[in-house]
């Protein structure tokens, strides 16, 4: 794993902003007014702590108001471990369209990069600012006997919509822990099943009828995620500077967690390997 | 004439009154009343559910042990008996409705409890899952205006229980006995073993045996097992699913509602 931190911070922490702006109004400028003695001096000194008021004054408002610092995190997600064979079912139902067996590649290696597809990066993020649902609906087709994307997140109060593309009947059965979100019946040429996410956490997706269809929805409160894509490339933009808990999830190869530090109005790299961060003590 | 009056005024008290009464007997959510479910769940509820009503008491250890159902985890399960739609919580109707009528072959039900009582457990238990507190359960809209079954209904319900593969689980037949159920492939959340619904016997169905009790299941469907709801595919083709209902009955022998 490689971090490299690129540029300073560039906006110094509220707290010496303020310190900085109050400094010259309540030092210097009353020296200044004392040693004046005539009328012209004192007029030059008022004029010049006026403007000095008048300045601070804007920069006051400007810098208080600035939206605090972010940078953005990106890089990669590799696995240079040993190969994971292809789990293979044999489908017995629908096999006229599924395939009399067919097989799931839980760990999808980018052949050049070696990026390791549909993990998730995320913040751990309990100081962080929540946010807005997305607008756009968090989409889960059921193609080909399989779901589309075998991993998806999204932000709580985002929609998720199922959809069938197949033939053939499908249920589309997502669960937090014990607990159903939904369980719906997909015959074919459905119209599309809509439902927000309600709470973070790891989503279960199968479908009843299909065994071997699974997959997972990742729900956050704040936008703070990436799903690597084909290359294991992935990026967090908008994130407030500072240290942070990075956790990076994958449905079989598990979680590894890290820390990193953003720098603001610039780019944090972050490489990682599942398998050599997962051998380390 | 005075007489006649009287007479509906009567009627019209005494109506008021039951209405009152109705109403009464659920009481408000305060220290009392959940103390007083306390009392009555730890004696009636607890061999099963558990005394911190996570479906673990004595007797649940033997209760889906191999087999579902499990007794209920009120702490974190979600509910298969519901008016609501998928995977929404119970209101508390549907949770008085459970208590009072009992789970067939798995509940027994609980009218040696007063209404009173019945609401000061329901109380009880909702605290346990702090969801209650945070969701407001919405009973889906069952239209009543079924017209009734008829031969070509009842024809078109068949072609439907076809069409949208109820006997992969339930059987041709109905029986319970389609592929997917005798292949043993059905599993419940906790993926314990779990049969399918043997629609020829209706005093099995737990969500109720009347038209509308199976109106209701197959558009919330049944969280926690395989059984998904149908509402949005019957969505503005009620009929279509009361042919259905109508076909369903049929196979115990009904021939209307």
């Amino acid at each position: 794993m490689g971090i490299s931190v690129v540029p300073p911070i560039l906006i110094r922490p509220r707290g010496e902003l303020t310190h900085i702006m109050t400094s010259p109004q309540t030092n210097s400028p009353q020296r200044h007014s004392e040693q004046a003695t005539t009328s012209g001096e004192t007029y030059s000194v008022k004029s010049l702590l006026c403007f000095a008021t008048l300045l601070l004054a804007v920069l006051q408002t400007t810098l208080v108001h600035a939206e605090p610092p972010t940078g953005t995190l990106s890089g990669r997600i590799t696995y240079a471990g040993p190969a994971v064979s292809d789990q293979v079912f044999e489908v017995n139902r629908d096999s006229a369209f599924c395939g009399a067996q067919t097989s799931i590649r839980t760990v999808a290696i980018h052949p050049k990069t070696r990026g390791l597809e549909g993990a998730v990066v995320s913040i751990d993020g309990d100081a962080l600012p929540v946010s807005n649902a997305a607008p756009t609906p968090l989409m889960l087709t059921n193609t080909r006997c399989t779901f589309s994307p075998r991993v998806a997140a999204g932000i709580v109060g985002q929609q998720v919509e199922i959809r069938n593309d197949d033939p053939v009947m499908h249920n589309t059965h997502i669960s937090l822990g014990p607990r159903t979100f939904v369980n719906v019946a997909m015959i074919p040429a459905s119209r599309p099943v809509g439902k927000p996410l309600k709470q973070p956490g790891i989503y279960t997706v199968k479908c009843d009828a299909h065994k071997f269809m699974q997959a997972h929805v990742l729900a956050f409160a704040h936008p703070y995620f990436s799903v690597t894509d084909e290359t294991g490339a992935f990026r967090i933009p908008d994130l407030p500077a500072g240290e942070h808990h990075v956790t990076i999830w994958h449905d079989t190869l598990g979680t590894i967690d890290q820390t990193v530090t953003i720098s603001a109005q610039g780019h944090t790299s972050m490489t990682l390997d599942y398998h050599a961060a997962a051998r380390k003590p | 004439m005075h007489v006649t009056h009287l007479k509906y005024i009567t009627i019209l008290i005494v109506m008021g009154l039951c209405a009152s009464t109705a109403q009464a007997v659920k009481p408000p959510l305060n220290r009392d009343t959940l103390a007083e479910g306390r009392r009555i769940y730890e004696q009636a509820c607890a061999w099963c559910h558990g005394i911190g009503g996570e479906g673990d008491g004595p007797a649940g250890w033997f209760i889906g042990r191999y087999s579902s159902p499990r007794p209920r985890n009120f702490v974190k399960d979600g509910y298969k008996l519901r008016s609501t739609a998928s995977g929404e919580l119970p209101t508390d109707q549907d949770l008085f409705k459970v208590i009072t009528q009992g789970i067939p072959g798995v509940m027994p039900a609980y009218r040696s409890l007063n209404e009173q009582e019945r609401w000061q457990v329901i109380a009880y238990l909702k605290s346990w899952n702090p969801a209650f507190e945070e969701e407001q359960p919405v009973p889906l809209t069952f239209p009543s205006g079924a017209r009734g079954p008829t031969e070509a209904g009842i024809q078109n319900g068949r072609n439907l229980y076809v069409k949208y593969d109820c006997r992969v689980c339930h059987g041709d037949n109905g029986e319970g006995d389609g592929p997917e159920a005798t292949a043993g492939h059905l599993r419940d959340t906790y993926e314990l073993p779990i049969r399918a619904t043997k629609l020829t016997d209706p005093s099995s169905f737990k969500n109720g045996a009347s038209p509308q009790d199976m109106f209701r299941t197959l558009m919330t469907g049944m969280d926690g097992t395989p059984m998904p709801a149908y509402a949005n595919e019957f969505a503005g083709q009620e009929e279509a699913l009361w042919e259905l209902v109508w076909y369903l009955r049929s196979l115990s022998g009904h021939e209307g509602s």
